[in-house]
């Protein structure tokens, strides 16, 4: 009897919600030079950063100014064939899509958006533009895009650029409400990406 | 992925209030630094409809809607705060139901106040301080101050056409009471471990924003609300709380249509 309540306890405590430790933020000051995400993706910001202690995948890095909500800069430095772009939260029936053998610079897009599509649970998610950039002096593309997500008014906006290299990924994101916050920062992120090498 | 686990406050409020179990009730009501009302003109601040939400807990932390409680919740805040005696001192205007374009412009501010809100929980409330954030000092003994200046953009000047408002208030409540299996597993915690297990959710957070600059001028959030919403003496002091350390206006704002 008490084998089982015990075992029904240990229930129980598994199935209440995981705690969300609070995170913890560092300073990334500007004009710096500084290596992100655990790799050799290195940037140099324009402007004092906020960079979380918590990295959504080993190769990903996140920085913000007021927030995550409100403004997101998210990096990967060199993901390679089978890893995800995000953790996968739901692996048996959402799985996100993994980096493939062969990829090309202009499959990038895509595979943002669909990791996109699963992570935030929306089909709401649309690339408004792509054209070919640089990252250092590696080809890279770059692109633009917006979404929603269902149960909130609020459209965001972002852009990225990503760039393969014997096919290991670098990529920088930036998302923000479309409202204010996009426009706001835009010109903060876009220094970021035109500083980013590899 | 990140910032869909932080984009709704709600979530993000929900989940830690969860968790914080039975730490001290988090609450506060903050100021943006050198905020004061301006003098010698009459101010007019509107209060959009609150936001309430009402629902049960599950077991495995499930928070799952219930129409009817959200209905009841929504009539009796409502009513709690036209006849609370604060409001009625500040004179404050509220604003019913927009159509076509202006709804569209007092949805979108909705949206944006909620993630602003967000941030500011985390990074103010909860203490989950920005760096960036940091007042320099010249005085290594003293003690580290943040500044509060989240705002939602000029571009609120839209809601200033829209209501006529100098200032807006938004109210957001959020309560989820345990269902059965959820009491028993609170039951079966104690008795077992003496651990704790919350037995619901019971959320709240006001804000006033400057219309002119979209700066929020006044937060006020409390993790532990008291009073049951779905009835009307729990909504007067449910409404009574939200209001704790809204910052008076000076002089009698003149009524505004919305």
């Amino acid at each position: 009897m008490k084998k089982r309540n015990l075992l029904l306890a240990a229930l129980v405590l598994a199935s209440l919600p995981a705690a969300p430790a609070l995170a913890g933020w560092k300073l990334v000051p500007h004009a710096k030079p500084i290596a992100v995400a655990k790799g050799t993706l290195t940037v140099t910001p324009d402007a004092d950063w906020n960079r979380w202690s918590v990295r959504p995948i080993k190769k990903g890095e996140v920085w913000t100014l007021d927030g995550t909500g409100l403004n997101e800069v998210y990096f990967v430095s060199g993901l390679i064939v089978g890893e995800t772009l995000y953790r996968d939260a739901d692996k048996k029936n959402r799985p996100l899509p993994t980096l493939t053998k062969g990829m090309t610079l202009t499959d990038i897009p895509e595979f943002f958006e669909s990791s996109n599509r699963i992570a935030l649970n929306t089909s709401l998610f649309t690339v408004t533009g792509v054209e070919p950039a640089k990252m250092g002096e590696r080809d890279a593309v770059k692109f633009n895009y917006e979404y929603a997500v269902e149960g909130s008014p609020l459209k965001r906006r972002g852009m990225a650029i990503g760039s393969l290299s014997g096919g290991v990924l670098y990529l920088i994101s930036y998302t923000a409400p479309a409202t204010h916050f996009y426009e706001q920062n835009r010109a903060k992120a876009e220094a970021i990406m035109a500083s980013a090498h590899y | 992925m990140i910032r869909n686990l932080l984009r709704a406050v709600s979530g993000a409020i929900v989940a830690v209030c969860l968790i914080a179990g039975a730490a001290p009730a988090v609450a506060g009501s903050v100021q943006r630094d050198g905020f004061a009302y301006p003098q010698g003109q009459p101010i007019k601040i509107v209060v959009f409809r609150p936001d309430v939400r009402v629902g049960s807990l599950r077991v495995g932390g499930l928070d799952e809607p219930n129409a009817d409680w959200t209905a009841a919740a929504r009539t009796n805040i409502q009513t709690a705060m036209e006849s609370s005696p604060q409001m009625r001192e500040a004179n404050l205007t509220f604003l019913g139901e927009f159509e076509g374009e202006q709804a569209d412009v007092v949805n979108e501010n909705r949206g944006l106040f909620e993630a602003v809100a967000g941030a500011m929980f985390q990074h103010v409330t909860m203490g989950d301080r920005l760096p960036t954030k940091l007042v320099a000092s010249t005085d290594p003994n003293a003690k580290k101050q943040y500044r509060i200046d989240w705002s939602l953009g000029a571009q609120t000047d839209r809601l200033r056409e829209v209501t006529g408002g100098d200032y807006a208030l938004f109210f957001f409540t959020h309560d989820s009471y345990g269902d059965a299996g959820r009491k028993v597993a609170q039951l079966l915690m104690a008795g077992l471990f003496g651990a704790y297990v919350p037995a619901g959710v019971h959320i709240g957070y006001a804000a006033m924003i400057d219309l002119k600059t979209g700066d929020v001028v006044w937060f006020n959030t409390d993790l532990a609300m008291g009073g049951d919403p779905r009835d009307a003496e729990g909504a007067q002091k449910r409404v009574s709380q939200l209001l704790a350390g809204f910052p008076k206006p000076p002089v009698q704002p003149t009524a505004v249509q919305p």
